[in-house]
């Protein structure tokens, strides 16, 4: 009998192999087009949201990047709203003087935040700007040309990474790449499904017709975009349009981020799951909340699987070394190497090799920088080191959904 | 406007159709041909064997002078199928897709059973010293202990084999598979759990030692 997890792994092998197509083939088809040259005709008023909570080292820096945009002052508002920091993050932004609006309020979460702020801003549309993100110069004019497209709701940018050089920054850099890539093409398939913190932008009478965002998730972001698509709107995506955030930089932070996406993430797939499937919602009912869902419970199978794995040959290993030390045999021998490629050796090479032109488009789109002999270790660290993190990161974020500790 | 490009959806599973069933069938071609190689091998083994145990017979029969000579045989065809019985493990361990080399596994666990008769025949019939070391195994376990129990023993008896070279004859044998003549040899020598080592007729369970292997020897 062909063993069960035969089955398991060729059924994994399937779904990585057709994602990997779908997301080439929209790249190669889409490949002139990434960075469409969109012009706004007319430039709408716009007011920069920039919640802060405890960001004093960084606020400066934020309010700085908005107020140097090339976006037509008259036409710009920045609102900052201090959302009750226990540092000196009202100091820094009250020597501003009147260049922003000054929202001073109790600490209520940045979801509620930028509601308060959303009742006072007079622009046409609304950009969210994180207190650790520099938007680009330019990036807020190319992104206002997409709302002059038919039901277009929310515009997103590509988001980076501001410093580099420790490991796990360069890593994330990797990853960001790859993520803003992914995103446009995404956008082929009207399936964007997060328009990120550090630079987004909205039609604020839509999104106050939704109701704001929402207080209860922890990624409202996410949750925001979900609703947009919900009400059958459009996203997109400016890859011209860029914005430097600050990546965690610790491991600790880092893992708290992902898990912090992860409970989001699976708030937001809970509150739409009964769109699934629904064809007056368009790609979200079609595509997108189908492939969270489906991808939620792959994770699960998947994780399951790794994990037993794991576990399996752990004890394997530990068994085998203790015996091996009670009957005095040697711990390890060559003769049990086994270099009898399995079928699935040609799909993990297929794979990885994908993922290898993953790396090559995503980093070549991104930062037009075709990626140098020294870039490989890295790049090697990413694909089988950081990757390998992430069913670690799920695991924790399942056990804090089982638990009911959804909070922050 | 963007449209949305639902086309997509049907050209990548296309493409991973056609790419997976190319794969699947190296994976059957690549397995198909190991089995080949096994069954090729398997029958130069039976051709092996039948000159080896004719010459024993001839030997026990017509010319006993020459009992050294069918011993040296006896053992050359011992290595040999005790070094396939490795390649055929290796074989099976990468075999994902077929289950074709269990029957194969069976025809060879056979033809050490009949090496085995043949030795003790020999043994008696030249009175040569060397002694037997029947090692019980489980060809599926299931149990993480036992699973590491035999990959230890299965190095403890690669050492034992090296160190007394033509003093022991080493046979393997899946106590698990459903053979007559396994069954047999599981009761007389009283064999219950595995892995068990049988040397002389005493029995080992669970981790062996090398040294009280020797102690036996």
């Amino acid at each position: 009998m062909v063993e069960f997890l035969t089955f398991v792994y060729l059924f994994f092998i399937l779904t990585g192999l057709y994602l990997s197509f779908l997301t080439l083939l929209l790249h190669y088809e889409n490949r002139n087009k990434l960075k469409e040259d969109k012009v706004a005709t007319r430039i709408p008023s716009l007011s920069i949201l920039i919640p802060a909570y405890n960001e004093e080292d960084s606020i400066a820096d934020t309010i700085n990047a908005v107020l140097e945009s090339d976006y037509p002052k008259d036409k710009l508002e920045i609102i900052v709203i201090n959302d009750g920091s226990k540092d000196n993050t009202l100091r820094e932004i009250k020597k501003f003087g009147n260049k922003v609006v000054l929202l001073d309020k109790k600490n209520s979460g940045k979801a509620d935040s930028l509601n308060q702020a959303l009742k006072i801003a007079k622009g046409e549309i609304i950009g969210v700007v994180d207190a650790d993100s520099y938007p680009a110069k330019d990036a807020m004019k190319h992104m206002v040309a997409y709302f002059e497209e038919e039901d277009v709701a929310a515009v997103t940018s590509a988001i980076l990474v501001k410093s580099r050089g420790k490991l796990l920054e360069n890593l994330q850099a990797i990853e960001y790449a790859i993520i803003a890539w992914n995103r446009k093409l995404l956008q082929y398939l009207e399936g964007i499904y997060v328009t990120p913190g550090p630079l987004s932008m909205y039609k604020k009478d839509l999104i106050l017709s939704y109701g704001g965002f929402d207080t209860k998730n922890l990624t409202e972001d996410i949750e925001m975009t979900w609703r947009v698509l919900s009400h059958n709107k459009k996203v997109r995506i400016d890859l011209r349009a860029k914005c430097y955030t600050t990546a965690p930089n610790k491991i600790r932070q880092w893992w708290r981020q992902r898990v912090r996406w992860n409970l989001g993430g699976f708030q937001t797939m809970v509150k739409y799951k009964r769109l699934i499937f629904n064809p007056r919602k368009g790609m979200m009912g079609l595509f997108v909340v189908p492939f969270f869902i489906s991808t939620f419970f792959l994770s699960l199978i998947g994780l399951g699987v790794f994990f037993y794995i794991l576990i399996k040959n752990l004890v394997n290993s530990y068994l085998i070394s203790k015996y091996a030390v009670d009957a005095g045999t040697e711990l390890l021998t060559f003769d049990e190497l086994n270099l009898n490629p399995s079928v699935f050796a040609f799909f993990a090479i297929l794979l990885i090799f994908l993922g290898i032109l993953y790396l090559i488009y995503s980093q070549d789109v991104i930062y037009k920088n075709k990626i140098k002999l020294k870039d490989w270790p890295q790049m090697g660290i990413y694909l089988f080191i950081y990757l390998i993190l992430y069913p670690f990161v799920t695991l924790h974020s399942l056990y804090r959904i089982a638990i009911g500790k959804k909070v922050w | 406007m963007v449209e949305v490009q639902k086309d997509k959806f049907w050209k990548a599973l296309v493409l991973t159709v056609m790419v997976f069933l190319l794969g699947v069938s190296l994976g059957y071609y690549l397995e198909a041909g190991r089995l080949d190689k096994v069954q090729k091998e398997i029958n130069e083994l039976v051709v092996n064997w039948d000159d080896a145990r004719t010459q024993a017979a001839y030997y026990e029969n017509i010319a006993p002078e020459y009992c050294d000579q069918a011993i040296q045989e006896n053992f050359k065809f011992g290595d040999r199928i005790y070094e396939y019985g490795r390649t055929l493990e290796k074989y099976e361990d990468s075999n994902k897709l077929t289950d074709e080399l269990k029957i194969e596994k069976q025809k060879y666990t056979l033809l050490k059973l009949q090496f085995f008769i043949n030795s003790k025949n020999l043994k008696e019939k030249c009175n040569a010293d060397y002694k037997f070391v029947l090692y019980f195994y489980e060809d599926e376990p299931t149990n993480l202990e036992v699973k590491s129990q035999q990959v230890v023993i299965a190095r403890v008896l690669g050492d034992l084999k090296q160190e007394k070279g033509s003093e022991i004859i080493l046979i393997p044998l899946a106590g698990d598979f459903d053979l007559g003549v396994i069954n047999m040899l599981k009761d007389t020598y009283n064999v219950k759990d595995y892995p068990s080592v049988v040397v002389d007729g005493v029995i080992l369970t669970g981790n062996v030692k090398l040294e009280d292997l020797e102690a036996l020897l």
